[in-house]
């Protein structure tokens, strides 16, 4: 009677009432059902924080927009696909079946790229965080942060190579592909 | 695995990175895409760095989010704090948030913090442990959400049936909600099955739970207290609990076997349980429903459940063109 609203059950309620209409619309969007159920989980783990916070004014609008611009994204994705090369499992590493030790390997993965992230500068991670968290195109960004479109261009680009190469590192010190620095001493 | 990896050209992977960043998050007009496809001309080795970069892309969108509802970026906290985004709100709270997706487990950075999705498709079932050891065994079309967190232990039992051997945490009471009840355990072994939204069973195989059933023809009822052997029946006739023998329990647990155990029951409610299993649509006519069946079956095998009847029982059973398959009384002689 005198209890709180009722915010901790309603991300569940949110779930429910909206998981079939948003895998239909995605499944419309993206013409594969797999996909849409993928995206749709994706929207769903993005709307879920914002709800606990209570930040989100009107979950379902948000996880519309959100679902909306994840599903672009792929459609986009797809339209450059011909540079994924055949064996490309970005696609699997991301969506499969997560057997035990797959979960254990994706957790220290997170912490390795956790901690790539917070030694971002602090632009590069900005603009980061706005494309794949925000979902915000370049232009977007670039509005929002007052700065030119190839800045935030060339921001994002420096934060991809900067991770890549801290992940590379973390994960394989001796043979990373991708190593710009502090080769090796070779000791003769 | 190439056997002979390009030499690192500083150049090229700082070009590949830029294209890669603006196929994401720009729109290329006709120029950039001339100069992209001279650029990946130029030299073999542009298209597959690229490709790289491309996907290490992909990759990040999924993974930043995770990392997000972990509330492990609490390093944004002080770097951003001028620019109040709103993704510094969303750390701000010290929720501990978490992750949903269907099919998809996402172990979350606190080793505490779990939440996942899971269904389970129609014949198939599966078996997960969670991050606090307890372990679920779900039957097939099975839906339920796991939420845990430091405190409190939940999970959304939203249709289907799950056994479930919880591990023992008094500080953290394990809850399994249900559209027609919940039950309340510290650690024992359970199955709930939830396949409507107006019924509940409850069958306890070790220790105790509270079960709550939900409000039944708008009366709300009164939880109850079960022990080992107890099973509980909630529906729109009302509460019933009985103690099953060791049998019984069995029987009750049978599908984690695939199999199912029936003791004259009539064949509409045997009917649905394949249904159910196999996400068919079955049909019996109303002569035909009543009909008692008894027996150990495997759940897998519809077809073999479907011929033992049609000669037992004297049923015909006829399949449509839909995939949909009909039961009706045979006419006697």
């Amino acid at each position: 009677m005198s209890d709180e609203p009722d915010p901790p059950r309603s991300f569940a309620s949110l779930y429910h009432a909206t998981l079939d209409p948003l895998r239909r619309y995605l499944t419309r969007l993206l013409g594969d059902s797999a996909e849409a159920q993928d995206v749709a989980h994706d929207a769903y783990l993005r709307v879920y924080p914002k709800m606990e916070d209570q930040t989100a004014e009107k979950p379902e609008a948000l996880l519309y927009t959100t679902a909306r611009r994840l599903a672009f994204n792929r459609l986009k994705r797809r339209k450059i696909a011909p540079f994924v090369p055949g064996e490309a499992n970005f696609e699997t590493a991301a969506s499969a079946q997560p057997g035990v030790a797959q979960q254990v390997m994706a957790r220290q993965e997170f912490q390795q790229l956790e901690q790539a992230i917070a030694q971002l500068p602090e632009g590069c991670r900005t603009v980061l965080l706005l494309r794949k968290i925000e979902l915000l195109s370049h232009q977007e960004i670039a509005r929002q942060l007052g700065i030119a479109v190839s800045t935030v261009e060339k921001q994002h680009a420096r934060a991809l190579r900067l991770l890549r190469t801290a992940l590379a590192t973390a994960s394989d010190p001796l043979r990373s592909p991708s190593l710009p620095v502090s080769q090796p001493e070779v000791s003769s | 695995m190439n056997p002979n990896p390009p030499p690192f050209n500083p150049a090229a992977d700082e070009q590949a990175s830029l294209w890669a960043a603006r196929l994401d998050g720009s729109v290329l007009s006709a120029a950039d895409r001339v100069a992209l496809d001279a650029w990946l001309a130029n030299d073999p080795t542009h298209r597959d760095l690229l490709s790289q970069y491309c996907q290490f892309s992909a990759d990040l969108e999924k993974k930043l989010p995770v990392l997000l509802a972990a509330d492990a970026v609490d390093f944004l906290a002080p770097a951003a704090t001028r620019h109040r985004s709103r993704w510094i709100k969303w750390t701000a709270g010290g929720s501990l948030a978490a992750a949903a997706a269907i099919a998809l487990t996402v172990w979350l950075i606190r080793p505490q913090t779990q939440l996942e999705n899971v269904a389970t498709p129609v014949a198939q079932r599966q078996s997960l442990t969670l991050a606090d050891g307890t372990r679920i065994d779900l039957n097939a079309q099975t839906n339920l959400q796991v939420e845990i967190t430091g405190k409190t232990r939940h999970v959304l039992l939203a249709s289907g049936e799950a056994f479930f051997a919880v591990h023992k945490d008094p500080s953290r009471p394990f809850i399994v909600e249900t559209p027609a009840g919940s039950v309340r355990v510290t650690g024992t072994q359970f199955n709930v099955r939830a396949e409507s939204a107006t019924a509940l069973e409850v069958t306890v195989i070790e220790g105790s739970v509270q079960a709550h059933p939900g409000e039944l023809n708008g009366h709300a009822s009164a939880p109850q207290s079960l022990g080992a052997g107890d099973q509980l029946s909630a529906g729109p006739d009302g509460v019933e609990v009985r103690r099953l023998s060791a049998a019984g329990l069995d029987d009750a647990l049978a599908w984690r076997q695939g199999q199912v155990v029936f003791h004259g029951v009539p064949l509409r409610d045997a009917l649905a349980r394949f249904a159910r299993y196999h996400g068919r649509g079955i049909t019996v006519t109303p002569e035909a429903a009543g009909k008692r069946v008894g027996g150990r079956y495997s759940l897998d095998d519809l077809d073999g459940f479907l011929s033992f009847i049609e000669e037992g029982l004297q049923v015909r059973v006829t399949h449509d063109l839909n995939g949909t398959v009909q039961v009706s009384s045979r006419a006697t002689r």
